[in-house]
This record gives structure tokens, sequence and C-alpha cells, in this order.
């Protein structure tokens, strides 16, 4: 961290820049990025010499959550409450980070400067939940307990780090078949890039060549990491939840380690070890899955992959696979340069087919997507704009960042056709900042993209013209609504705009500006190669072709699936998901994140349609799919979600600021034991008010969660001001207790923090109930249940 | 140029035109808080809601553009409603008091602020006027008021109360026989007989004279006063009293003392030779027309407030008016914690009351340690003409965590008091126009966002071109010009005319 600021810092990022207002937030990211904050003579030196006002730069460097104005320590610990975190007590482990780092009520940084804490709203790590990141490592399944061992790992990670880089970048050459790694973030975060490690030394070690491929999310992200090992005549091997450590152990039994003479020379003794009691029989069989298992097979096989197509078997950023695999070929059939086709398609023909296709916007409301491209080709402009919106921003929910880290060839693609639609020539795909992995992978692919010639002046030799590049949102759920996100990219805070106006026709520095989510491009290209039709067979009448899910909370196998319209809640949770974890019951399901609903068992029969989920209360969504057991307090579930809408309320409109505050005050009243009668009739008419009379999206939403769970658990709201909370969440409303089945094991005891439970063994164990702080621990470590919550 | 429908009222519109607009160009008031007329619309405040009767939408008037075949209500049921709900979400985040606690503490209503002001002035002649015309025995009162004022005083938090009693006793001594006469209307041509020359008679008879109507007042005594004359001569010196009731004989008053109702005279009489009569004298008769009820108090304030409310009732029946919708929307901040109040302070006349002001210097001191805290925008301020004006009800949300108030901010006689902000984006919108080199820009975002001066700076660098421009488009009191404003006793926002 710079102590003096060296102000030619500051100028070299704005002549990298430019300096019109609208790139503010690239050259605030740039600042942040060199100095870790916003230092205030950076910021006054923006305005001197650039066309930004010091209005600007106040109301934006405040409004975007990634922006600091005060300086942090080295590390910075994001703790992610997600909802699927969220419900697995990342609270819990922010406070043990809090407690582990001796910071005090207020405090985020450690006396030593060494680490900042804060929370973030998701990682789009759900199913490695609570996931915890330290600058760009990911933590997974991260518990109070071992968060003292997660730092230790991080600062010995940092000592190796420049050991790591010395080993990448050798060229194997290629033997037959190949070893696959999933490097999607889960992967990351599961262990892959330490399996890489491990599997590049064994290799070198063991004299083996073959191909090591890093490839797509194969959205079994409750296996990572996973490796598979694919040899010609022989089925492919998927290994899961590898570890390093075992990644010799696999090669041995894949691979005959040429000059195995030599080379066994030069081996450690552990691995002479390791291998020999291989041979006997203790193989990491536990790890092995075998695609034809039942569970993989109910996990993929119930799927149908159209915007994921190839997941698993595709690198990302590979542009001759992407060809062999059909990629471009939607788009050179729409230019007319595929042998098979003619002439090529006029814009209208292109939009045509996706009208036939009735593709909605994946983003959530549903708009025609055909509707949407016709108006903005017959909108009047010489200038038009396409944005990818992939800010995606609700907690839970990971698709975006799944689509855009694994297939950025085939968004690009899609983004590509619409652009031959609508007439528009620079595209932009604005993507959250929190998903480094997707921004580099996009950029590779753009990269590679104008280098053959698919992105440029002069496309493929049509003559057509078509740019992108990237924008990184700033931290801003609103930004997901489009007016916002084109406030943003102009350099203005993220506060949507009264629509009409739709961007259609006044988008992007006014003008047309097409904005579709980043699922609903990825579908494009498959649309082109199949026909309209052929998307339009799959789904209910309403709702055509697949919806993207990223499933997580309590759920057996989370991961990001794709499943037909029409399919229902419960074939989703419970074969594709294996069921409730634990062997709990389940309670509802959160769809559609904060603007969604929970929709409760009993109506686990209701399909995925657009229309279907807003009858029940709930709403498509942009894809999260959260499962909640027995063990979750719906009140606080509806608190948990208005909380975070509102504090990404923009502020703008008076019902949605203030509202959402009031609901919010309402709901923290419940949970804290002070409800009153009429307590429920004021906030269902409060969301009455905000639903009706906020501005955008966010607002009309935001009641959603609170309604759906007073319509279906209306009974634990009345229980809560009846001083009850039935699912054993709400604190000031449960106490612990130790019951006769308590076998002295003193678990409890060793994991209790303050001290509210007393070591002694083999005896029935008490809590003292003025120390305890009901952080949970011990009913989650107790082997017998004997731990009560009443 | 689309056609629609507004209140069942055809209207035709340019393109483009706003339903806004619509609705003005056939006589139709919405109101509005975030809006002015010329630039492009804020739509923060969704006050100006309007009912899409086509489609159960409620629309923004000011953003919406007027299409053919729209059917709009703008006064439906659901729309006074949506905005009352507006209103009240902004008024429960909204940090500032219509007026002063000492004013509202005052039975008989004295504009307390403005007396101190106008006496912080020099203009002692109109400071006594203000408080004679609320109080109508205010030397009396200065001598034997409990002074409910003193106790509500918000600078009593901060060091001492303003001697408001003593000040407005002072002004109304030395006075000398001017400012006698109340402010009067027209000559009505009723008469009103008032029986009882007690305090709450006394002052239902001046305030008649100040309607314009012919005043005689019964009284049993040979002396008018009531209880005022069981005062013991050092705390009320006799000659205060009687000042003070040949002040009332020359504003016109006719007193016939020694005579008593109900012996020398009948009430049906008295009926049959005035237009209305207030009993002001503990005599009780069956309600009957044109018979209005003063109450004498223990404390002369209330008995004071009591007739004048008796007054007002009988000149809303004499002149067939209808009574003045009751009390404006009142917003009240309660108590401040010392830390905040110091923003109030600053460059007030400090500290400690004076024990004794007599002299006109010290007079005009003790009135200059007023805070000012009542409203600078009285007059002026939508919010609170709209919070009446649809039944806006106060602290209807229990429990209402307001924003921390960031206090007064000074630029000269402009001031910023962001608790009274409702985030309207007028000011910010009119700094970013007129090109200010810093101006003013919203920080932060959701219930914390705020208008903020970029970098911390002070106000008087952020309004260097545009300050009046802004005070002016301000719908509320957040940004006015300090005492530019005073809101007179006749205007619709005052509760005691």
């Amino acid at each position: 961290m710079k102590t003096s600021l060296d102000i030619t810092e500051v100028d070299h990022i704005i002549e990298r820049s430019s300096r019109r207002p609208d790139a503010l937030i690239p050259i605030l990211q740039a600042i942040q990025e060199q100095f870790k904050y916003l230092p205030e003579e950076a910021l006054r030196r923006v305005c001197e010499t650039t066309d930004i006002t010091p209005a600007a730069v106040e109301s934006v460097a405040t409004f975007f959550s990634q922006f600091r104005r005060k300086p942090v320590g080295k590390h910075i610990i994001s703790v992610c409450d997600g909802t699927a975190c969220h419900v697995k007590r990342s609270t819990a482990v922010f406070d043990a980070v809090a407690e582990q780092l001796h910071l005090k009520e207020g405090e985020d940084t450690d006396a030593d400067g060494l680490f900042t804490v804060q929370k973030v709203a998701c990682l789009g790590c759900c199913t490695l939940a609570p996931a915890v990141r330290i600058d760009s490592v990911t933590y997974g399944h991260v518990v109070p307990d071992t968060v003292s061992r997660m730092l230790e790992d991080f600062l010995e990670q940092q000592s190796r780090v420049s050991l790591q880089a010395s080993g990448i970048g050798k060229e194997a050459p290629v033997f037959a078949g190949e070893i696959r790694i999933g490097l999607g973030s889960c992967c990351v975060a599961g262990g892959s890039e330490k399996i890489r490690g491990a599997l590049m030394e064994a290799l070198e070690n063991l004299g083996i060549s073959v191909r090591v491929k890093h490839v797509s999310c194969v959205g079994m992200c409750h296996q990572t990491p996973l490796l598979e090992i694919v040899l010609p005549d022989e089925p492919p091997h998927l290994y899961a939840k590898v570890q390093p450590e075992d990644v010799e152990a696999i090669l041995a039994a894949h691979f005959r380690p040429a000059g195995a003479r030599a080379q066994l020379r030069g081996m450690t003794s552990r691995w002479l070890r390791r291998a020999y009691t291989r041979e006997e029989g203790d193989a990491p069989a536990r790890y092995a899955l075998d695609v034809r298992d039942a569970p993989v097979e109910s996990f993929l096989g119930a799927q149908r992959r159209l915007a994921t197509e190839y997941c698993g078997e595709m690198a990302p950023t590979d542009m001759e696979e992407y060809r062999r695999l059909s990629g471009f070929d939607a788009l050179k059939s729409c230019l007319g340069l595929m042998p098979e086709s003619g002439r090529a398609l006029s814009p209208e023909a292109v939009i045509a087919e996706m009208e036939t296709s009735q593709l909605r916007g994946r983003g959530g409301a549903g708009f025609p997507t055909a509707l949407k491209w016709r108006a903005v080709k017959n909108a009047p402009g010489e200038r038009k704009y396409i944005i990818c919106n992939g800010d995606e921003g609700d907690p839970g929910a990971f698709m975006d960042r799944m689509i855009l880290e694994s297939y950025p060839l085939r968004v690009i693609e899609g983004m590509l056709i619409a652009s031959l639609a609508t007439g528009a020539r620079e595209g932009i795909l604005y993507i959250r900042a929190e998903y480094p992995l997707a921004i580099s992978r996009v950029e590779e692919a753009i990269v590679l993209c104008e280098r053959e010639g698919y992105l440029g002046t002069d496309i493929l030799g049509s003559g057509h013209e078509f740019q992108v590049r990237v924008a990184r949102g700033a931290g801003a759920f609103v930004c997901g609504e489009e007016t916002a996100l084109i406030a943003s990219l102009e350099g203005r805070r993220g506060s949507p705009a009264f629509r009409p106006p739709f961007p259609a026709q006044q988008g992007l520095h006014g003008c047309p500006t097409l904005v579709n989510n980043t699922e609903t491009f990825a579908m494009v290209p498959w649309i082109l190669r199949h026909g309209g039709a052929a998307f339009a067979a799959i789904g209910t009448e309403r709702s055509k072709g697949t919806k993207v899910f990223s499933l997580a909370g309590k759920v057996a196998r989370g991961g990001l699936i794709e499943v037909p319209m029409g399919s229902t809640i419960r074939h989703i949770v419970d074969d594709i998901g294996g069921g409730v974890a634990g062997g709990r019951r389940l309670k509802a399901v959160q769809i559609g994140g904060p603007s969604g609903g929970c929709i409760p068992a009993a109506l686990c029969d209701t399909p995925v349609d657009y229309e279907a989920l807003l009858e029940a209360g709930a709403m498509m969504g942009s894809g999260g799919f959260v499962v909640l057991d027995d063990t979750d307090c719906m009140v606080e579930m509806a608190h948990y979600f208005l909380s975070f809408t509102q504090r990404e309320s923009c502020g703008k409109c008076a019902p949605c600021r203030v509202g959402t505050k009031r609901m919010l005050e309402l709901l923290g009243m419940l949970c804290r034991g002070e409800g009153k009668g009429g307590d429920l009739e004021q906030l269902e008419e409060l969301a009455q008010v905000v639903k009706l009379q906020s501005l955008c999206g966010l607002g009309k939403t935001a009641p959603n969660p609170v309604l759906t769970t007073l319509r279906y658990f209306r009974d634990e709201f009345e229980a809560h001001i009846e001083g009850r909370c039935p699912a054993g969440k709400c604190k000031p409303l449960i106490t612990y207790r130790i019951t006769e089945d308590c076998i002295g094991c003193t678990k409890c005891a060793q994991v209790c923090a303050p001290g509210a439970i007393a070591a002694n063994p083999y005896a029935l164990h008490e809590i003292n109930g003025d120390l305890c702080t009901k952080c949970d621990n011990c009913r989650v470590v107790c082997p017998v249940d004997a731990v009560k919550v009443e | 140029m689309p056609k629609l429908t507004i209140n069942e009222i055809e209207v035709e519109v340019p393109e483009k035109a706003t339903l806004l607009e619509a609705a003005q160009s056939v006589g139709i008031e919405i109101p509005t808080l975030c809006y002015a007329t010329g630039k492009p619309p804020n739509t923060t405040c969704m006050v100006c809601v309007v009912e899409d009767l086509h489609r159960g939408r409620l629309l923004p008037a000011c953003a919406t553009r007027a299409e053919a075949g729209m059917v709009i209500a703008t006064d439906s049921e659901t729309v006074r409603q949506a905005r009352r709900a507006a209103l009240e979400l902004l008024l429960s985040e909204h940090q500032g008091d219509c007026e002063a606690p000492c004013e509202r503490a005052c039975p008989a209503g004295l504009n307390i602020p403005l007396m101190l002001r106008l006496l912080a002035r020099g203009e002692a002649a109109a400071a006594q006027a203000l408080a004679q015309q609320a109080l109508v025995l205010s030397a009396v009162l200065g001598r034997v008021c409990t002074a409910p004022c003193e106790a509500g005083c918000r600078r009593g938090s901060y060091d001492d109360p303003v001697a408001i009693r003593q000040l407005h006793g002072q002004l109304g001594e030395t006075s000398g026989g001017d400012g006698g006469k109340p402010a009067t209307a027209p000559v009505s041509g009723k008469t009103v007989v008032v029986i009882g020359a007690g305090p709450a008679g006394l002052a239902a008879a001046y305030a008649l004279r100040g309607y314009g109507h012919a005043c005689r007042v019964y009284e049993k005594d040979p002396a008018g006063g009531g209880v005022l004359r069981g005062y013991p001569e050092t705390q009320l010196p006799r000659k205060v009293l009687e000042d003070e009731l040949d002040r009332l004989d020359r504003s016109g008053v006719e007193f016939r003392y020694e005579t008593e109702v109900g012996a020398a005279v009948s009430l049906a009489q008295l009926l049959q030779e005035a237009d209305a009569v207030v009993l002001a004298c503990n005599l009780l008769s069956a309600e009957r027309t044109g018979v209005f009820y003063a109450k004498e108090h223990r404390m002369p304030v209330r008995s004071i407030a009591s007739g004048k409310s008796a007054a007002k009732a009988a000149h809303a029946f004499l002149s067939a008016a209808v009574e003045q919708p009751g009390n404006g929307y009142q917003s009240t901040m309660g108590r401040l914690p010392r830390e905040q109040l110091e923003a109030y302070v600053v460059g007030r006349t400090s500290p400690g009351a004076l024990q004794r002001p007599r002299n006109p210097v010290q007079m005009r001191e003790e009135a200059e340690r007023c805070l000012h805290c009542d409203c600078h925008a009285p007059v002026s301020c939508k919010l609170r003409r709209f919070a009446t004006e649809y039944g806006a009800r106060a602290r209807v949300f229990r429990n209402a965590e307001r924003p921390a108030p960031g206090g007064l901010q000074r630029h000269g006689d402009v001031i910023f008091d962001s608790g009274k902000c409702i985030r309207c984006g007028l000011c910010v919108q009119i700094t970013a126009e007129r090109h200010e080199a810093l101006g003013l820009a919203f920080a932060e975002r959701g219930f914390t966002m705020h208008v903020a001066v970029p970098f911390g700076e002070t106000l008087s660098k952020a309004l260097t071109l545009c300050a009046r421009e802004c005070v002016e488009a301000c719908p509320t009191g957040a940004l006015a010009v300090e005492s530019e404003e005073e809101r007179s006793d006749n205007t619709p926002n005052c509760r005691h005319c």
C-alpha cells in the first residue's frame, strides 16, 4: 500500500483512459486498484484534469459499494452473504473473522493493517457456501472453527506465490488422451488450482506427457474440484473432490510412466508409499465418479443444455475447439457464409427466427427478445449499442458468471448476431467487478475474436462492423436494471430513469440500445443453428426453451443446471438436486432472488414458467434457486431479502428509499420479538405502497419475498408476535438446552466461544443462559442431537 | 395530438406532453414536490401519481407522456391514498419542526420566534403588536403566565431558555398607549355580546373586534379582569392591569359593568339585541344557536386561548364562512442532543439568559438568543401544505429511524438544513445546469443518500452562482434564506386563526 500519494500515477491512469465524463467509473476503478482506496487528492486531480465534475465524483464514488474512501488493510477479506451462504450461517463466519482479527464494534481493519473484512452481497460461489474470498483466493465451506486455519493458509500461500509462478508455462507434448480440470470459479475455489499444480508436478515426476485441458464448468459444483481423465477406447473417468495428494495415485492408475525405472528413482518416498498402498487396493476410489452412476446420471441426465452446451467438455477460450463444435456457425449462416446456407439473412429474417423461437428475456421479467431487437432495429439513429447485462447482483445466483467464464465465445456470438439484426456497431459486456475470472476470460475471448476476424470493422469479409469491450460494474445491484446500468456506463450514479423512453429508443448516450441478459445472448447461437421452431418445441405454452438456474442452499447436489421450461420445482430439487441435504424436510424454495419469492413445499409441482411462478408470487428472476429446509425461519428470510434490497436501493424514489426501510424496521421488530398486533397489516399495506409506487423494478419487486412469506407462512409471522420462532432461528426468541441424551463427549464445550458450557467428561452438560450467545455451534457439533433449541 | 380523458374531461395535448401538463391544460391541479416547470422530471417524490384506469397502474404525472386513449383519474380514492402514503414516508424521515416548540407550547399560539426576530431586528412596535394580537393581555401575562413556552424553548437544553415571558411583558408595559387596536377587518355590521370580563371574556371581545364585529361586554363586577384581580400587587401591579383594560377600551370594546346577566338582562333578551353571544362567565345555558362558550381556566393564558377560540367560532357563525381547516400538519423533531444544537447556536448571542432584560438593548440581545429552530420556509413549504391537504398522519411508523441530521450549514443568509431535505434532486439539478464549480451532489445511496457538497467543502463554495434559484426551487425548508419568509397569522397553515 502506498503511504504517500504519487500524483503522476493518477495522471497515467487518466491518460490511459479518457477525459470524458463517461470514463469516471473506469478511472475510479483504476485509482482504487492502484491505491486500494480513493484518496481525495487523487479525486481532486481527476476533476482538475478531466471533464468530470466534483459533483459527479462525489455522487459516484459514494454510490457504488466497490469504492472505498478510506485506506484499507493489505488484504481484503470478503465474506459472502449471498442467500446460499446466509442460510449456511455466513453471519457466524463473519463474526468469527471479526473475532479472529480482534475487531471492535464498527471497525473493519485489524490493528496491524493486514486485513480488512467486509460483507459482500454474493461472490457467486453458492455451491461452496459459506464462501470467503481473500483478495483473489476463494475459500469454500468455511465454518467459524476453520477461520483461523483459512487465514494461516492464505498468508502461507502469499509467501509461496513466487514459487508457484515458476512452474507454470511449460508446454507438455500431447499424449494419447487428455486430462480435464474444471477451472470455473467454484472449481478454483474448491482447489483446482492446487490440483493443477500437483498434477503438473506429478506429470513431470512421472515423465508422463499428456494434454492437460482446462474446461468450462461442469455444473457439478457440489463435487469440486473435478478431474477427468479421458483416454482413447476407454470411458472417461471422473474424479470428484480430488485432493492434491491424491493426484499422483490417480495418474498411476491410468498412465504408465515413461522410462519407469529412471523416473522411479527420482520419486519421493512418499509417492512410493502411496503407490504401494494403491497396489494394495487403497485407491482414491472414494473420489471416483462414473458418469453412468445413478446420482451423476440424474444430475446431468435430466438437464437439457442449450446456453451451456458442451458443458464440461469445452475449453472456454479455445477458438479451434469452439469452431469445431459448431461455434460461429450461426453467425456464418446469418452472413450467408455456410456452405449449405444461401444468401445472407436480412436483419428482419434474423429477428423473425428469434420471434419463432419465442425466446423471452432471461434477466427475469421475460420480455420477448424479438420485440426488443425489432424496436432497436426500427429506432432511427446512426449509432446503436448492444449491452450484455452480466451485472448479476442477486445473492444466490451465479448463472451469468458461469456462462461468461465458460462460454465467452458463445455470448459474443450471440451479441454479434444481435448486432446484425439491429445494426449496432458497438457492444459492451457489463460484468460485475466481483467476477474477475469472467472478466479475464471475456477479455481473452475478445482478443481471439478480433484476431480471427469475428470482431472488427469488416467481420469475416462481410463489411459488417462490430466492436465490443468490457465494462466492469462497480457493485450495485440496481445496475441490473437497464436504465441504471446505462446511467453507470455514462459515468453517473446507478439510478434508474422513468421509462418510457425505453433504452431501445433512447439508451446509452441517447442512442437506441439493446440490453439483454447474458443467458439470453448465450441462447441465440443455438436458436439460429437449430431454428426457432426447435427452440419453441421445448418448454411450456408461454415459456419456451430452457432456463439456467443456480441450484444452491440446503440441497444435496448444488450446481449450475439448465432445464427445459415446464420442469417442476420438485423435479429440480429431488431428481437433479438429490433432495434436501442432511435428510431434512423441504420447507420452501426461494426463486428469483430478492425480487422473487418463497414457494412452499406444498406448491412444489409448480412448473418453471414465467406466468406460473408469478402466479405463485415468485418470479423467474435471473435464476437463483435456493432450497430451504425446516430449520430456516421464514420471517428471518423475509428480513434477509429485504435487508438486501433496502441496502441496494439507489435512494432515488421515496417509496423504495423510505418504504423498504420502514418495512425492514417492522420485520426487525418481529425478529427481535418486539412485534405487536397490527404490525403484519401495516407491513402488508406498506408492501403495496412500495410495490405500486416505486419507480423501477427493484422497488416494485422488493416486497415480493415479504408478500409471499406472509401469504404462505403467516402463522410463522404470528408466532413471532407471540414471542416464538418455530424454526429456532431468531436469537432473541430462542434458548438452547442440553437434554438427557447428552453422552458427555465435551464437544460442545470445546466449540463454545463465550464459555457458556463447562467441559465435564461423561456427565450431562449444561448451558449457562447468561453467557450463551446462541451461536449454534454446540448444536452443530453434538453427535447425538442433544442440544435443543426452544 | 393525442386525445385522452382526465377526470372524465376530454383533453387534447401536443405530442410528448406529460400527464401533468395535460391536466394543467384543463385546470386540474396535481401536487408535485420534485418537479420544476421546464426542467426534466426527477421522479423522486412520487406525490404526483395519478391512476391509469385502464391498466390499474399508478403513474408519476410529471414524467409520464400523455398517450392517446388513456383514461386517467387524478383525484380517485386510490390516488389520494397513494399520495398520502408517499407523503407519510417522506415525513417519516423528515427531521424538522414546522413550528418551534415554544410556539406549540403557547396555548394562545403566539408566534414567539417571529416576535423575537422582530425584536432582534429592532422592530419593537411590530413585535408588540404581534404579542398583543395573540395574547391580548401581553403585559399582564408577562407578570402572571406560567410560561410553558420557556419550558419548551430548545435553547433551554443548551444553556437557558430565552426569557420569552419577560420580553412580551416588557413590550406590553413599555409600549404605552400604542398598539391598542387589533388589526381589524372591515366593519361587519354585526354585534356580539360577551358575558364576563375575565381573561377569557376580554380575549373573546378583543378578537371579535379584530374580526370587525361590534362588541359589548357585560360584567357583574364594577371592573374588568376577573381572576386577575386576585393576584398580589407585587406580582401584578394594578396599573399594569388597568393599562391593559384601557387599551381594550380604546380598541372599541364597549364595557357594561355591574350588569349581571340573568338578573338585569336575560340571555333571551341579549340574543335579540345581538347577533351572537359569547358566555365567558361560568354561566351555563342549554345548547342554543348563536351562543358560544369560553372557559375561565386557572392558567390565564389558557383562558385567553379559550376566549379566542369562542370568538373564532362566533365569527364563523356570523360570516357563514367555512371554518378554516384546523391544525396544519405538524412536523416535530423532539428533543435534540446538545451536540446537534451546536449548529443552531452558531452566531447567536450567548451564553446564558439575562435575568431581567429591562432596556431596549438588553431586550434585543435577549431576543437574539433565539435559535430560530422553527422552519425557515413556513409559507413556501409544499411538503407541509400537501401533508395537511392529504391528511398525512404524523408518526405512523413506530421506531422510525431518521437519517442522522447533518445539521445546519450556512452560506451568508442561505441556510441548508439537511434534516428537512426530501432528496427531491432539484438543487442538485440546478447546480449542475448552472455549472457550479463544486455544486451539490447526492452522496451515498439508499436510505442514507443525502445532498452533500463535494469533498466536504462548505456551502459557500458550493453555491456561488445559483443559491437564490436553489432556495426558490426547494419544496421544503431545507434550503432557505434565513428569516426571509415569515408566516403571517393569516397563512392557511396557521392553526390559530
